[in-house]
């Protein structure tokens, strides 16, 4: 360390004082400086990628309004961002030292990084203050704790779905699929029909392609093989991973996930929403954050009058109960480090954690919008929910509360490889490597990852 | 927008004064097959664009149906709605404020550096040149995090100065290089007439400089003004205030927003299109005698 | 700021000359004081940060030229500069020829040259982002043209032709640009060549071989200059296009960096590829003054 340091101010010297601008930053990372106590002048800044206009609406009315009753001291300014782009602002920002007071940071694999270099605030004593073990379920909390300092609240409760043209799957009779077998005969009927069985799309989101390793790891490997997988027993080059890409591919190369490939890669997710909404693909496979946007494909402004739906993904091997999910987080809420108000931006969080009945609210009022990881009872929620998204609500509590849960991969796998399970994944899936070759790729790089301890604290098996 | 049928086009006039080829074809028929090629060209030139107009207005279930013909009916229901959600009057007055202070920041800035270079010998002048052919390689992407710390310490960030500052120092090495080509071939005569009158170096460039080269100056004009119009990459990491945002990021968001509503994206891109469309139609006269009367020659 | 003076009688230190020199000097203090700033400052850091192993965030530590050697050695690298070299041919010769094209028939022709111009232009004039989209649509394998003429071929998701659509995509923006460039340069050739040409009996075809094209050949040495130094710097189109993909098929240097430096978490490796292209790019900028030194230019 102190090599490099010098090195530095060798540079320094030779940059002069322009040169000390542009190093001061990480300088001042370097030495861990948590700037300020907090004497703010109870404006808060905040960065969303909340998108459409209803949406935000509702966010400014609903969740930023409400706040400013309950706290007419503090003010919240929010700016809106498309999603890939925010990552980018917020990531820049906070490394100059600056940037939104409440940060919408990414989820758990990436936030340690963030953590790591000092940029977010130390959570712990607020959550000791507030009795925020009381609020916010304790394996969101566990995941966002590092070296016992908490550093984020998760932002929203991920799971994977399939969703549906209910009024197609009625014409045609089809019943939700139970296993592999029935899943299988389905969609060699629905293909026999012209129909694409299974809608998806990296072309607006390259990570997609982790969206079908999650579930294919999860429904066939299994949960309890992932799980020996990311705590380091056995590794990613075990036969039952390799064999679930393989069951992948083969899908992709019988038309059956996006028609193909090559249309997976070039064909934008609105096109799919839209043939699904058509009856032309019978089912999408998506986060439960799609909820909020599949509406548009349906009904009279459309121009069609058919109706959605969604499953949980069935079993794909003898190792996965039926109802198993899996779970992790969509992004986190935390506190800048650089912040003037950090004790204000720890009261909004707080308020957006504590009230439960509020935050049962949001969730009801927009579908997989505000699922934060708060405990809570089916009956608890709110009735004006749509059943679709009490559903869901429920489904993802029950897997919870029965330990029949997976792990997402944008959680629970360290940062370089996440990115490498859907990057490489482009590879497999045009013919360029084999499972077997992708798998390895994984299993060197998680071995790298999880001796350098980058490796997220996992939610434990029941 | 354009005559199809070759037989409107005429023949070549009869006081043609291009050099008359003893080719084994009428110039009237070499003129027709000239023009079906250039009429082609043309066509893949906007063919794309008309696709995009058409769908501007139609309604997404008529996009849906058919994506590539032209309206049955003239609805302006999406330039309306695309005017107003994506805040276009806000977007497009920074961004002309923009374009307006780009033009002269860098014209200004560019003019002074293609003076001392084409006039007045400074040593390590083409040194000079090559650092600038140079500097304008460096990836900016990587340039955000240093610059941004930079800009944050010195209060430019989310300021209209801060974002203007940046396509000062990006846009000025190319005008640079490009009214220096235009400069060179200004005769020395003329500054050294204007020396002897005892005028300063700032009024030999204000006063005979720049009116000599007016064609050249105005083309770096309008370069600098499209490559600001259309820029995004730097203006959405420096400005974060809605109210401050060019109109680039105006159409990038909406993109955002509706993704699966091609009609509103259409118009929402014309709006983006057609104020740089009427401006380099109204100058092109200006770019092309500019480009004429030297530089890239 | 700085008069010149020049029937002054010359002081102890400063001649007239050395009036002029402070005074240039003074002139470019504007230009090169906002890129040491903007750009040169940044560049350093750069510099600075590809001999590190910086993951973008946090601290960094020397690796030397680590960064340097993984590159060379690194297959990525050279399969982007595979698409890199594609990607220039292709740049350098399609918009060329038919921009070239365009600009003889336009010098021909006599009527509708300010309309074709402006046609031709618009590609050119129109934002990147909004260009993409629209090709993004055209391309689709459901609902565009191929769609129309009853194929749905994915271009832009074939690993085969990935790069190569989105080249024919940049190729349609610049073309136009390079036919009003030509168009300019070829008024400025003496009409009298070409009557002279006539009257010893070329075709038209000799007539662009021998009169049109050394008349422009300056401007087609820029031109190409350019085109080597943008088709290193290939970015935005197929970063909003295909971000690479899929699978690197169309990956080129510049989004192979950006690639390594946001989503890899390897911001010095990144900066290493950077300063590569820089490196590169002054290689050609040398060669380049060679060739203007051997009076190719003239």
């Amino acid at each position: 360390m102190n090599g490099t340091h010098l090195s530095r101010r060798r540079l320094l010297g030779l940059g002069g004082a322009l040169g000390a601008t542009i190093a001061l930053p990480n300088l001042l990372t370097a030495c861990g400086g948590s700037s300020s106590a907090s004497a703010g002048s109870g404006k808060l800044t905040f960065w969303s990628d909340i998108t459409g206009t209803p949406n935000q609406q509702y966010f400014t009315d609903k969740v930023i309004g409400a706040f400013h009753k309950a706290h007419p001291d503090i003010s919240v300014k929010t700016t809106f961002y498309k999603g890939s782009d925010l990552q980018q602002q917020i990531r820049t920002a906070l490394q100059a030292r600056t940037g939104p007071d409440i940060v919408r940071a990414p989820s758990v694999s990436q936030t340690i990084p963030f953590a790591n270099a000092h940029l977010l605030a130390d959570l712990t004593p607020y959550s000791k203050k507030w009795g925020w073990d009381k609020v916010v379920s304790q394996w969101a909390r566990e995941a966002f704790t590092i070296d016992g300092k908490l550093y984020a609240l998760p932002m929203r409760v991920d799971t994977m779905m399939v969703y549906t043209n209910k009024t197609l799957f009625d014409s045609k009779g089809w019943t939700t699929p139970q296993n592999r077998s029935d899943l299988e005969s389905w969609a060699a009927e629905a293909a026999g029909h012209g129909i694409t069985p299974f809608g998806s799309s990296s072309v607006d989101w390259a990570a997609a392609g982790e969206w079908l390793m999650t579930l294919f790891w999860n429904n066939f490997s299994g949960p309890d093989a992932v799980y020996q997988a990311l705590t380091g027993q056995i590794q990613f080059t075990d036969p039952t991973f390799v064999d679930a890409v393989t069951l992948l591919k083969s899908y992709f190369d019988k038309g059956w996930i996006a028609g193909g490939p090559s249309k997976y890669f070039s064909v934008p997710s609105a096109e799919i929403g839209a043939s699904l909404g058509k009856g032309t693909t019978a089912t999408i496979i998506q986060g439960e954050w799609y909820m909020s946007n599949i509406g548009q494909f349906f009904g009279s402004a459309a121009g069609n009058d058919s109706d959605w739906d969604w499953f949980v993904m069935p079993p794909l091997s003898s190792d996965v109960k039926a109802g198993s999910m899996p779970v992790g987080f969509g992004g986190s809420y935390a506190v800048n480090s650089a912040s003037k108000q950090q004790d204000d931006a720890a009261q909004f969080l707080n308020w957006f954690y504590s009230d439960k009945s509020a935050a049962l609210q949001r969730m009801a009022d927009v579908p997989a919008t505000y699922d934060i990881a708060i405990d809570f009872t089916p009956s608890e929620i709110p009735s004006n929910a749509d059943p679709r998204t009490t559903r869901l609500l429920t489904s993802v509590n029950q897997a919870i509360s029965s330990g029949n849960y997976g792990y997402v991969t944008w959680t629970w796998w360290p940062p370089k490889t996440d990115t490498m399970v859907f990057q490489n994944l482009e590879q497999v899936l045009t013919g360029k490597t084999t499972p077997a070759e992708y798998c390895q790729q994984i299993a060197d790089s998680f071995t790298a990852e999880f001796k350098a301890g980058a490796a997220p604290k996992l939610m434990k098996r029941a | 927008m354009f005559p199809t049928d070759a037989r409107v086009l005429g023949p070549a006039q009869a006081d043609d004064p291009a050099p008359r080829r003893p080719d084994r074809w009428r110039p009237k028929d070499w003129h027709v097959t000239a023009h079906v090629i250039l009429i082609v060209l043309a066509a893949v030139a906007i063919g794309p664009m008309l696709v995009m107009v058409f769908n501007a207005f139609k309604s997404n279930a008529q996009i849906g149906a058919n994506p590539l013909t032209p309206p049955t009916s003239l609805s302006l229901h999406n330039f309306t709605q695309a005017w107003h959600d994506g805040n276009y009057a806000t977007t497009m007055r920074n961004s002309i404020l923009l374009v307006g202070g780009s033009v002269l920041g860098t014209c200004t800035i560019a003019s002074l550096a293609a003076y001392a270079l084409s006039h007045l010998k400074v040593p390590g002048g083409g040194g000079v040149i090559a650092y600038l052919i140079l500097a304008s390689t460096m990836p900016v992407q990587l340039f955000l995090v240093p610059l941004f710390s930079m800009w944050t310490h010195l209060g430019l960030v989310d300021s209209r100065l801060g974002l203007l500052i940046i396509y000062w120092a990006t846009e000025a090495p190319f005008a640079t290089l490009l009214l220096r080509s235009f400069l060179i071939k200004v005769p020395r005569d003329f500054v050294e007439a204007a020396r002897i009158d005892g005028a300063s170096e700032l009024t030999i460039v204000r006063r005979v400089i720049v009116p000599l080269a007016w064609p050249g100056v105005m083309t770096v004009g309008l370069i600098v003004a499209l490559t600001t119009w259309n820029e995004f990459f730097w203006a959405m990491t420096f400005i974060h205030d809605p109210g401050k945002r060019p109109i680039s990021i105006s159409f990038l968001s909406f993109q955002d927003q509706y993704s699966t509503n091609w009609g509103l994206t259409s118009a929402a891109a014309l709006f983006v299109m057609v104020p740089i469309l009427l401006l380099f139609t109204i100058m092109q006269r200006h770019f092309v005698a500019g480009l004429t009367s030297g530089g890239l020659k | 700021m700085t008069r010149g003076a020049p029937i002054s009688p010359p002081r102890r230190f400063r001649s007239a000359k050395a009036v002029r020199t402070i005074t240039g000097w003074a002139f470019l203090a504007p230009l090169l004081g906002l890129n040491l700033v903007v750009v040169f400052g940044p560049s350093v850091a750069t510099a600075y940060y590809s001999l590190t192993d910086w993951s973008g965030i946090g601290p960094a530590h020397w690796v030397g030229l680590a960064n340097y050697t993984r590159a060379l050695k690194d297959p990525a690298v050279h399969q982007a500069l595979v698409h890199n070299l594609i990607w220039f041919v292709l740049f350098l010769s399609v918009p060329m020829i038919v921009g070239m094209l365009a600009a003889h028939l336009i010098n021909r022709v006599h009527r509708f040259r300010t309309l074709y111009r402006a046609l031709f232009f618009i590609p050119y004039i129109t934002a990147s982002v909004v260009n993409a989209a629209v090709w993004k649509m055209l391309l689709s394998p459901d609902s565009g043209i191929g769609h129309l003429l009853g194929t749905d071929f994915a271009w832009l998701g074939d690993t085969r032709t990935s790069l190569y659509a989105v080249n024919v995509v940049v190729d349609w923006h610049w073309w136009g640009f390079l036919a009003v460039i030509f168009f300019a340069a070829m008024q400025g050739v003496e009409p009298q060549l070409y009557e002279a040409a006539t009257l010893d009996g070329a075709n038209t075809w000799r007539q662009f071989w021998h009169v049109t094209l050394p008349g422009i050949r300056p401007t087609m040495i820029f031109i190409v200059l350019m085109t080597i130094i943008w088709s290193l710097k290939a970015f935005d189109y197929i970063f909003i296009m295909t971000h690479g993909g899929p699978a690197d098929s169309s990956q080129v240097v510049s989004t192979l960096m950006y690639d390594q430096a946001f989503s890899q978490f390897s911001a010095g490796y990144a900066a290493a590829l950077g300063m590569s292209m820089t490196i590169v790019v002054a290689i050609v900028l040398v060669a380049y003054r060679l060739i203007q030194k051997r009076g190719w230019e003239e």
